[in-house]
């Protein structure tokens, strides 16, 4: 190690054309670490086979065999052993299946690096003591959402003096703390400090509308911010809300769509991928990003097809080259104009018809229950 | 869409209707019965004069392809003319609708008069998925007599609402016994409401829908289900011909897999996998043949959907040793189980080995959701075979093409629905106080 470590410390994190010399290298040492330590993955790109000698330059990591997210739900890999694991979190994700995930020592000290780089770029880090609304629960040790996690790592980018949940944790329960984030609020905006809200767009929007229904219009701090986090999924339900929730965030606590700052990721891929002023994921240094057609072969700018992030941020498991659930099209940056070079990917959905429903595979469900879910 | 005594209301009218709805009732139940041929007449009307563009066209909006709804059309033509509904009515029933029928059975000296009369009040909770339309569920409802709520699913695009008015403007004396509200899955109350004005609730659709309306029904009002079922092929060595392979590519291609009755995979009657890879072998560009005939206008999210999942099974070799035998736009995926699953779908399908000898311990904890088997082998095994498939559940027995076609008069997953909406009433004659 470490060309690992190395890429997730480098500072300039839109500059992917001069790192993937070192992207490469991390990504090599990455696949290598894998097949040592899981046998799992060792077998599955044999199976493929895919000969690690056959990925010479950047151009070549196509050929790395993507493991779709779908296999990830039904199969849980490691690549340490279990004493070396920590951070553990599964997906708060819809549909039933869950993803595990966990961070060894060195993921996190990479993962570390990423969110220090990222939130210094995108102007999170701040040294004003700030308050908190944490729209999710309360962080306990019953608790392994990713997303907790994330919520409360993201309150250390600023000096907190308090945080307040919306799902408050009894110590046997979590309840819902709607009266304390008034309180809160009434408070914050009388303590002249900034305020942070981080959360999903769905709950800010809800804390939006008891606001307006408890008649509070507050004005806060002008250097408050609104974080919001969400899978692809919750991205796309969301978008066509987003103009009314910042016109109503205006109303109410005096902070619009210039004050928010958007980022989304999977479980399968902590890489935090942040909206650009022109609303764009542009892909940071820690990534790079392919398009799949129906042949699982890459596709260039332009075409529509299934997403494919790849990474070597993870030590602890084999997420090297993950095929996501998701349709996009990449862009080369300079088609944004927001001044960051390197390529942004647009999503275009998830793949299926949710909505065709089959009874053949209606049926399955019930099947899949009485075999105890095993396929 | 709600539609009630012929005409399309709003939720507000509808919530003022639906508590008055045991007098409208009651007022209807008065007036007599309903006349079956009053009813076959005006399906016959329909059915003679249907707008056949337009139910395509509103049927792509459901997502259902264009041979798949033409081939609804001309089923739909067929099973609901007037001799069709003639020899249905004779075949499910065996006597007609509301004609007494007086008889001395054996041991009883004095005579009983039976009588087939309608349940009352059907409330049919309509599926949203692509087998079969809400309106035929009333159209059963109609034919026996009884007085029919509909309650569309989600995803419903006016079809059965459009199908009910041309069959009320065919026949307005059917206004009184059509019922269409469009009130959500979740609205609780309204629903409750609907299924107290029931006598029986017909409940097309999944295990959600099932388990979600037993909670609701109370112990005095009849549950009938429609569950959801699955469809194989079953095939002996003496099976494998050019044209049972051909009718087998046919049912997956024509239907998408889609259906109840649609081919989810194949059972061949071996335990040696090098069988299992020869037929794939043998039967790949068959199914590449049909599918390449049949194009699917499936869109990019579908097709993305089942290439993906096929690259998983690809990467789940690792663990369960299956191969993958790609062709263009379909595949066959060989197991070593003998499990039933649904289908990658839309032109993948599994081959699996099963021996005759093993067919009902296999089988028989799928009970009650197998329906159709597309059985190819020779004639002198039929018998044998199909009687083993009906043994371990299966219901019906046919070609590969035949799968997803039916007749008039067949069975629905074993049963005859018109049977299940109706009630045998007698009268006793014996005792003195009537002479």
């Amino acid at each position: 190690m470490n060309y690992g470590h190395k890429l997730f410390f480098h500072k300039d994190i839109y500059n992917t054309e001069d790192t993937n010399a070192l992207f490469l290298n991390a990504i090599l040492e990455n696949i290598k670490h894998h097949t040592d330590n899981c046998p799992d993955y060792a077998k599955i790109i044999s199976h493929q086979g895919f000969s690690i000698n056959e990925v010479e330059t950047i151009e070549d990591i196509y050929k790395i065999p993507p493991i779709p997210t779908l296999f990830l739900k039904k199969h849980t890999l490691y690549s340490a052993p279990e004493n070396k694991l920590m951070l553990k979190s599964t997906t708060s994700g819809t549909g039933g299946k869950v993803s595990e995930m966990a961070l060894d020592l060195s993921s996190a000290w990479r993962g570390m690096g990423m969110v220090l780089g990222t939130f210094i770029t995108n102007k999170l880090v701040s040294i004003h003591p700030t308050n908190y609304i944490v729209l999710g629960y309360q962080p306990s040790k019953r608790n392994k959402i990713g997303a907790v996690k994330t919520a409360y790592a993201t309150t250390y980018a600023a000096p907190a003096i308090h945080r307040e949940y919306a799902l408050k944790d009894t110590g046997t329960d979590y309840v819902l703390n709607m009266d304390g984030i008034k309180n809160a609020l009434l408070r914050y905006e009388k303590m002249g400090l900034p305020v942070r809200f981080i959360g999903f767009p769905a709950y800010f929007s809800f804390l939006l509308k008891e606001l307006i229904d408890s008649g509070i219009k507050l004005k806060l701090h002008p250097k408050s911010l609104i974080i919001l986090a969400g899978g692809w999924k919750t991205f796309f339900a969301e978008q066509v809300d987003k103009p009314a929730l910042y016109e109503m965030s205006q109303e109410v606590l005096g902070l619009g769509g210039d004050r928010s700052k958007e980022f989304f990721g999977a479980v399968e891929h902590p890489i935090p991928y942040f909206n650009c002023p022109n609303h764009h994921f542009h892909v940071p240094i820690y990534s790079r990003v392919l398009i799949r057609d129906l042949n699982m072969q890459p596709v260039g700018y332009g075409v529509p097809g299934i997403l494919n992030l790849i990474t070597p941020m993870m030590t602890s498991m084999p997420f090297v080259s993950v095929m996501t659930d998701d349709l996009a099209i990449m862009h080369p940056g300079e088609e944004c104009g927001c001044g960051i070079n390197s390529p942004y990917f647009e999503i275009l959905g998830r793949v299926g018809l949710a909505d065709i429903k089959t009874c053949a595979a209606n049926a399955f469900e019930l099947l899949d229950i009485k075999k105890g879910g095993a396929v | 869409m709600n539609l009630v005594k012929g005409k399309i209301t709003d939720s507000k009218e509808c919530d003022i209707i639906l508590d008055n709805l045991e007098h409208y009732i009651i007022d209807t139940l008065k007036k007599g019965r309903l006349n079956t041929e009053t009813v076959i007449n005006a399906c016959n009307k329909v059915v003679s004069d249907l707008d056949e563009s337009y139910y395509i066209e509103a049927m792509a909006g459901l997502g259902i392809d264009k041979s798949i709804s033409k081939n609804y059309i001309n089923e739909m033509r067929s099973l609901f003319n007037k001799d069709s509904l003639l020899h249905r009515i004779k075949v499910e029933l065996g006597d007609i609708l509301c004609n007494p029928v007086t008889f001395n059975p054996p041991y009883k000296e004095s005579a009983v008069t039976r009588q087939i009369l309608p349940l009352g009040v059907l409330l049919h909770v309509a599926a949203g998925n692509a087998d079969g339309l809400p309106a035929f569920s009333v159209l059963e409802g109609l034919l026996t007599g009884n007085i029919n709520i509909l309650k569309l699913p989600a995803e419903e695009s006016g079809i059965s609402v459009r199908l009910l008015l041309e069959l009320i403007e065919a026949e307005p004396i059917l206004a009184d016994y059509i019922y269409v509200f469009d009130y959500s899955s979740k609205d609780i109350e309204h629903i409750e409401q609907l299924i107290s004005a029931a006598d029986a609730v017909v409940v097309w659709g999944g295990k959600e829908a099932v388990s979600a309306l037993r909670k609701l029904i109370p112990p005095n009002i009849k549950l009938i289900e429609w569950g959801h079922k699955v469809s194989f092929a079953y095939v002996t060595k003496q099976g494998i011909t050019q044209s049972g392979m051909e009718g087998l590519a046919k049912n997956i291609a024509e239907t998408g897999q889609l259906l109840c009755s649609s081919l989810q995979g194949i059972f061949i009657d071996t335990d040696n996998m090098n069988d299992i890879y020869e037929f794939c072998n043998s039967f790949l560009p068959i199914l590449e043949y049909a599918i390449s005939s049949n194009p699917q206008k499936i869109g990019i999210g579908i097709k993305s959907q089942s290439a993906l999942k096929l690259y998983t099974e690809e990467l789940e070799g690792i663990y369960n040793n299956n191969r993958i035998f790609k062709g263009s736009n379909c595949s066959l995926i060989a197991y070593r189980d003998k499990a039933i699953d649904t289908s990658i779908q839309f032109g993948n399908a599994w081959v699996r080995p099963l021996p005759r000898l093993e067919l009902l311990p296999t089988l028989r904890p799928y009970k009650n959701y197998l329906q159709t088997v597309g059985l190819l082998c020779s004639q002198s095994e039929l018998a044998v075979l199909s009687d083993m498939l009906f043994n371990a559940g299966a219901v019906r027995v046919c070609s590969g093409e035949n799968m997803s076609s039916s007749y008039c008069g067949a069975p629905h997953d074993g049963e005859y629905p018109l049977r299940r909406y109706t009630r045998i009433v007698n009268i006793d004659h014996s005792g003195t106080t009537w002479k």
